[in-house]
This record gives structure tokens, C-alpha cells and sequence, in this order.
């Protein structure tokens, strides 16, 4: 259960008194996994091109320093996503090859510690929050009640994401421990939590759904004239997003390049006294730094997400895609991570575009849509499959997968 | 630490111009430290500099009198 440590660890690290006393702490922790990983992980054809892509954005970029930041950290992620990707084929090979369970839904064995882990963190944090409440002081802040996190936005972003995995997964015991980090955080974990769980009840019930989200709605136009400033950080970034629309440009202006770049069109505040370090929308920034191919990544990972099963994690990614439209999860340690673990997860587990070029698999479903030979062709008591047989129970044998262009163990790792 | 007027300290505002040279508030210190120093030229530059950086705001010299309240 070395996972849950790690995003324990990733979730509560804080130094008092430290520069970036909450981030720097937990991008070495995930650099140093990542570092370790780096050895154990195969890194696909795909990661090594989007890497190399990213090394001349990089080049492109004015200021060195900030490319080699943002891209150290996207270096890190794409480690993370490779292992969680590899971790999520063992449970996917073993259930296609045991007939008594099914294959459309294997069992997460690495997810559930990583939500726990980080479920017992934001733990940690809300207490840190009731404490400072009460006037405790040890760690600096630069917002009221924020806990390890410095600034209370970015924990409550990483809570709604855990808060959707525990869900999933039904660790109800751990759930109270995130409340207090959501109820003093940003209202966008808030937004984003509601729209997964009306996503969800679409699926059950539209009726529900739609009288779910009218009385959602109505309980925040009741509670919007009770706010001092409702929308004053909403107006702060509409400016943002105006004057950022203004430097797009088809190829990008380098990866990294926001923070020196941007004030050329800063005119909705002042660049003598504000300076931007995030666009407050994820998307925007990635389409200013990498330009049209961020757009096609963008749309690429959406898409395929999109396709995926409904899993816990399919609902953290989507908490985690409405929270990227209003602040920038994806430069935090913590929920940076467990997007990519999620995203590396799903891109196995639902099946997205594994099937595609699984033929076998194929057969074997479109096989099942003709009633007559659904017994032949899904596993049916009536005909059991040969040894050698194309279909059925013995349709994956444990060697099969050698053949397999997909290889779901590292290289030196084989059973 | 007083850095108006300081030559050596226009040099390190220079320096870090070099590497980010879209920083409105390090153009502002360096045309007025040129200013202070006499370099019309220097304070031409950093002021253009400046106002394309901040089209929002007028720049105009002001000269106080010693002991007179700001």
C-alpha cells in the first residue's frame, strides 16, 4: 500500500517557514516517486513523443527559467501517468483471463489506497483548519483557515477530487474529514462536485436530474446576495481571459511562457502591481503556451476521457476538468498527480481505445449482438469453449498476451 | 536599504530586465533611478518601455522640495 503513503505524504507535506513551504515539499515527493518510477515504468511511444514535443515548445520560450519549471513538472506527471496506466493493465489482464469475473469492470487495487491516502491528508488538513479557527498559528497563510495549503482554493480543489474518489468508492468514514476543507475553500470545487453528481443521477434518473439541478441553482441564487463581493474575482477573470485572447497565437508562445509573457496585454488591471502567474483557467493557458496542438491535446484527452467507463476516477477527472476552467488544478502538486493517476487509470480501465485494437475482443462483442449466438460467443453455460477456441472462456490464455502488441508488464518484469 | 540613486543596483534591475523583460514594476524603478542619476537616454528608454507596458496610466516628473511634506 505504498501508493496511499506516498499521496498521504503528497497531500499534507508542508515546511513552515519555507519559500513555497506547501508546494516545493510536495513537487520533490512526487519528483523523487517519479524519479524512482522512471527506472520501473515503461514509458510509452506516445509519452517519449508528447515529451520531445514539449522540448522545443520549451526551446521557443523567453525566459529558460520558466520553461525548465513547468516542464520539469509535466516530465513528472507523464512518469506518474505511465505507471498509473501500467499498474491498471495488471487487474485488466487478470480478469480477462479468470472467466468468473467480469471484464468490463476490473478491480482498481491502486486507487482505492491512493483515495484513502489522500482522503487521511485533506483529513489532516481540516484539522490544521479547525485548529487555525481557533487561533492556532504555527504555519504562514496568504488566505484565512487554508490549513497546510497556504491558500485555502487550492485545498478545498484537491478535496473535491478525493471527495468524489471516496465516494466512488465508498469510504464514507473519511468523508467528514474533507467537509471542513471544502466549506472554507473556493466555490468551484462546490460547482464542480455538483456537476458529477448531477452527471451521475442523469444516468439513473433525468427527471431527478433536472429538478436536482434547478434546486441547486436555486439554493446559490438564495445564497449569492449574502456574499460581500460575489463576483468580483469572476469579473478579475473574465479581464484575464480577454486580454490573454489577445497573444494567442497558432503555434504558442513557448511552454512556460504565461508568467513573462502575459503582461504585454494585461489592460484589465495593472501590471505595475498584479502579476499573473496562472491564467485562473487551465485550458487558456495551455492553448497560449502550446497553441493549436494544445487545442488537438486538449480536445484529444477530453475525448477519450469522455468515451471511458463511469468510474470513481472518471468522476475525479471530471471534478477536476470544471475546477480547470476557473482556477489551475493541473500546475498543483496534489491535484496534478491524481488527475494523471486517474487519467492513466481510465485510459486502461475504460477501455477508450484499447478495444480498438484488441480484435479478439471486438469479436467477441459484436459476436454477442446476435441473440442466437450470444450463447457461443459471451461465455455461455450452454457451449464451453475449446482450448484452442477463438471465443469464449478460452479465449485469453496467460501467454496470450506475449503475442499481444499491447504489453501490459515492464519490460523485465514478465510473470 | 536606500537603492535610489545607487548605480550598481541600476545594473542588477538591467540584469533581471534581461531575463524577464515584460516586469512593469522593474521598468518604472529603473526609469526613475535613471532619472535620478541624470542618464537621459537610459530614462527615455525604460520610460517607452514603460508606457507600452501600461498604456493605463500617464507618467509625469515631479520634483519635491527638500523638507516639504510628500
Amino acid at each position: 500500500m505504498y501508493q496511499g503513503l506516498i499521496f498521504f505524504i503528497l497531500t499534507a507535506a508542508v515546511i513552515p517557514g519555507l519559500p513555497m513551504g506547501a508546494l516545493a515539499p510536495r513537487w520533490a515527493v512526487v519528483s523523487l516517486f517519479a524519479a524512482y518510477l522512471f527506472f520501473h515504468v515503461r514509458i510509452s511511444t506516445g509519452a517519449w513523443v508528447f515529451l520531445v514535443y514539449l522540448c522545443v515548445m520549451a526551446w521557443v520560450t523567453p525566459i529558460g527559467y520558466d520553461a525548465a519549471y513547468v516542464g520539469w513538472h509535466v516530465l513528472v506527471l507523464t512518469i506518474l501517468f505511465c505507471w498509473a496506466r501500467q499498474q491498471a493493465s495488471y487487474p485488466y489482464l487478470r480478469t480477462r483471463t479468470n472467466s468468473t469475473a467480469p471484464a468490463s469492470s476490473p478491480a482498481p487495487f491502486f486507487m482505492r489506497p491512493i483515495a484513502i491516502g489522500c482522503g487521511l491528508g485533506f483529513a489532516l488538513n481540516s484539522a490544521a483548519v479547525i485548529a487555525q479557527y481557533f487561533g492556532w498559528k504555527l504555519i504562514p497563510q496568504i488566505a484565512p483557515l487554508s490549513g497546510l495549503y497556504y491558500n485555502h482554493n487550492q485545498a478545498s480543489e484537491g478535496a473535491g477530487m478525493v471527495l468524489a474518489l471516496l465516494i466512488g468508492y465508498r469510504v464514507w468514514w473519511l468523508v467528514p474529514g474533507l467537509l471542513p476543507t471544502l466549506a472554507v475553500g473556493s466555490r468551484t470545487p462546490i460547482l464542480a462536485l455538483g456537476v458529477a453528481a448531477l452527471l451521475s443521477l442523469w444516468r439513473r434518473d433525468r427527471f431527478l436530474a433536472m429538478l436536482s439541478a434547478l434546486g441547486f441553482a436555486l439554493i446559490a441564487a438564495a445564497f449569492t446576495p449574502s456574499w460581500a463581493t460575489p463576483f468580483q474575482s469572476l469579473t478579475e477573470r473574465f479581464g484575464v481571459w480577454q486580454d490573454a485572447l489577445h497573444g494567442l497565437t497558432f503555434w504558442g508562445r513557448g511552454l512556460g511562457s504565461w508568467i513573462g509573457e502575459f503582461p504585454r496585454w494585461q489592460l484589465h488591471s495593472d501590471p505595475l502591481f498584479v502579476r499573473y502567474e496562472e491564467a485562473h483557467n487551465d485550458y487558456l493557458q495551455v492553448i497560449f503556451d502550446l497553441g493549436v496542438p494544445g487545442v488537438l491535446l486538449i480536445l484529444a484527452t477530453v475525448g477519450a476521457l469522455w468515451r471511458a467507463s463511469r468510474t470513481p476516477e472518471w468522476y475525479a477527472c471530471l471534478v477536476f476538468a470544471v475546477m480547470a476552467f476557473f482556477g489551475f488544478p493541473l500546475q498543483e502538486p496534489a491535484t496534478g498527480a491524481l488527475l494523471v493517476v486517474c487519467a492513466g487509470s481510465l485510459s486502461v480501465r475504460g477501455a477508450a481505445l484499447l478495444p480498438v485494437f484488441d480484435a479478439e475482443r471486438c469479436r467477441v462483442r459484436l459476436g454477442a449482438a446476435y441473440a442466437r449466438f450470444a450463447a457461443l460467443y459471451s461465455r455461455g453455460p450452454a457451449v464451453s469453449a475449446g482450448e484452442d477456441a477463438s471465443f469464449g472462456s478460452g479465449l485469453h490464455r496467460e501467454s496470450d498476451w506475449r503475442q499481444s502488441p499491447y504489453r501490459p508488464y515492464p519490460r523485465g518484469f514478465e510473470p | 536599504m536606500n537603492l535610489i540613486g545607487d548605480k550598481a543596483h541600476i545594473g542588477l534591475i538591467r540584469e533581471a530586465l534581461s531575463r524577464d523583460p515584460n516586469a512593469a514594476d522593474l521598468w518604472y524603478d529603473l526609469a526613475r533611478m535613471e532619472l535620478l542619476t541624470g542618464n537621459q537616454s537610459g530614462y527615455s528608454e525604460a520610460l517607452d518601455k514603460l508606457k507600452r507596458l501600461t498604456p493605463q496610466h500617464n507618467y509625469q516628473i515631479v520634483v519635491v522640495q527638500e523638507g516639504a511634506k510628500p
